[in-house]
């Protein structure tokens, strides 16, 4: 999943920050934030003209978005409402002990921006768990099971044979075929289940 | 810490089908996304296109923002895209003093419903975001771009940008948040000599190949003002001698044509938009009626309608 972090700059917590970034970048998804940090990365300038171009906004490329609201800007409600606008799961995380606007906790009430808000409070010890949660509430509200994110994958000509042998007189397509063969790995993989846990 | 909630106006003015002067406030109620962003208050001023292009229906709106100046940080007008930069231009010139951001907005016409409803849902909330910034200016905010109004010019594309305008006038971009490109604001606190007001007695003419001279003069007996649209067309001589003599009784603008330009009467324009310079002319002539001064004022930046 491609997921924009957004918060509001600050030394203090940058730490912190930079530890969301690094599970989600763990768990398998390209990070891109307002906040200059490791492993976080950013369109090239190639790709926001074709957007512009478009008239498209850089959010509408995102699957999902997280926002660490602990400090406060007028900022996080319009990221918050643009992203509810184009359906994407988003995550909203403050730390316990400070406030939310009003406002958004009506959000999580409304039946047309609740199924893809989460308020969530944390104490830094289980931002993990609440990261993890979101990304299995995000994968299922953007659909992930249905492929939609293509790649160019270049293969030797012997596993193009091997392909082309596995499906042919089958009705599957050498896709599939990968697809299938991937979604099994995943299900066998006991390490990777440990870790979403 | 808390932060200061602003409160913004949107004032209705068509463009959305199913909305109607009774459903207006439950249609907002249906984007719960624009509270989180700021105080939302409403008014439907009227969906008929036909009164989008009226001098009348300009100041009304304008008049609709003036009397609200004091209770909201800023105005967001859902407005029809054919006729938006009419009155967009109208307000900047009518309200050139108020120093908050009114900003123009709506819906792209597209090929599907839904996505229609998506974009003008994105526009609103986009526009709704910049009405709490301190932003002197009226723009329209249409896809990923905002832009000053009485520079803006329409395009006809498949993109959901369907205003365009010089570089100069791109007051902002949407990206993950809205940049402002504070080098191309304009300074605040402007503080206008000029009554909030149109002299719509204007006769607007196009530059057209076949015309007859005695009845064109016909045309302009009363008038206040003639506003000729050249089209970027050559102007025959007989007739620039007839807008020159004209010009010494009535002002007399020429817009977009290529002439000789060494008629001193009369009024060249060609750095403006089309919308601007007709509705910049309504305006100034309404201020006085002195030949000179209303030369002077419209070749003179009012309301950073002028390209460089």
């Amino acid at each position: 999943m491609r997921i924009y972090f957004s918060a509001n700059e600050s030394q203090n917590l940058r730490s912190r920050y930079q530890k969301i970034i690094d599970i989600l970048v763990m768990s398998g998804n390209s990070v891109m934030s307002n906040l200059e940090l490791d492993k976080s990365a950013r369109f090239s300038d190639t790709d926001v003209e074709k957007f512009r171009a478009a008239g498209q906004t850089l959010l509408e490329q995102m699957d999902s978005l997280v926002i660490d609201a602990t400090i406060k800007s007028p900022e996080n409600g319009y990221l918050v409402a643009l992203a509810l606008t184009h359906k994407k799961p988003t995550l909203f995380l403050h730390e316990k002990g400070t406030d939310v606007d009003s406002n958004l906790l009506s959000l999580q009430k409304d039946k047309n921006t609740a199924a893809f808000l989460v308020l969530q409070d944390y104490q830094e010890e289980k931002l993990k768990k609440y990261l993890l949660e979101f990304l299995q509430f995000a994968e299922k509200k953007g659909g992930k099971e249905i492929p939609k994110i293509k790649f160019t994958l270049r293969i030797t000509p012997k596993i193009e044979r091997y392909l082309h042998w596995k499906t042919h007189n089958t009705k599957k397509s050498k896709a599939d075929f990968l697809r299938e063969r991937i979604d099994k790995m995943i299900e066998e993989d006991e390490e990777f289940r440990r870790y979403n846990k | 810490m808390t932060i200061q909630r602003k409160k913004v106006l949107i004032l209705y003015c068509g463009s959305v089908e199913e909305v109607t002067e009774s459903n207006l406030p439950q249609w907002l109620q249906r984007m719960p996304e624009l509270d989180i962003i700021a105080d939302i208050d409403s008014v439907y001023v009227s969906s008929k296109l036909q009164n989008n292009i009226s001098p009348g229906y300009w100041q009304n709106v304008a008049e609709n923002i003036k009397k609200n100046q004091k209770e909201y940080s800023g105005f967001v007008i859902i407005h029809p895209v054919e006729t938006l930069l009419y009155t967009a231009s109208a307000v900047s010139f009518l309200l050139n003093d108020l120093n908050k951001p009114i900003i123009f907005t709506g819906s792209q016409k597209q090929d599907t419903e839904k996505k229609s409803q998506l974009s003008v849902k994105a526009n609103l909330i986009n526009s709704v975001q910049v009405a709490t910034f301190i932003l002197p200016e009226v723009c329209v905010m249409f896809g990923n771009k905002l832009i000053r109004a009485n520079q803006a010019h329409r395009v006809y594309s498949y993109s959901l940008n369907v205003f365009e305008s010089p570089d100069s006038a791109v007051l902002g971009k949407i990206d993950f948040s809205i940049r402002i490109f504070e080098k191309n604001l304009k300074k605040v606190h402007v503080v206008s000599r000029f009554e909030s007001k149109l002299n719509n007695n204007v006769e607007y003419v196009k530059i057209q190949p076949v015309f007859n001279i005695k009845e064109m003069s016909q045309r302009f007996v009363g008038k206040a003002g003639v506003f000729v649209e050249g089209q970027g067309h050559s102007v025959p001589q007989d007739l620039e001698s007839l807008f020159s003599k004209l010009a010494t009784k009535t002002p007399v603008v020429l817009f977009d044509a290529k002439t000789s330009g060494a008629e001193k009467n009369i009024i060249y324009i060609d750095n403006m938009t089309l919308e601007s310079a007709l509705v910049k002319f309504m305006y100034v002539i309404a201020q006085t009626k002195d030949l000179d001064e209303i030369k002077k004022l419209m070749q003179m930046s009012l309301a950073g309608e002028v390209i460089y």
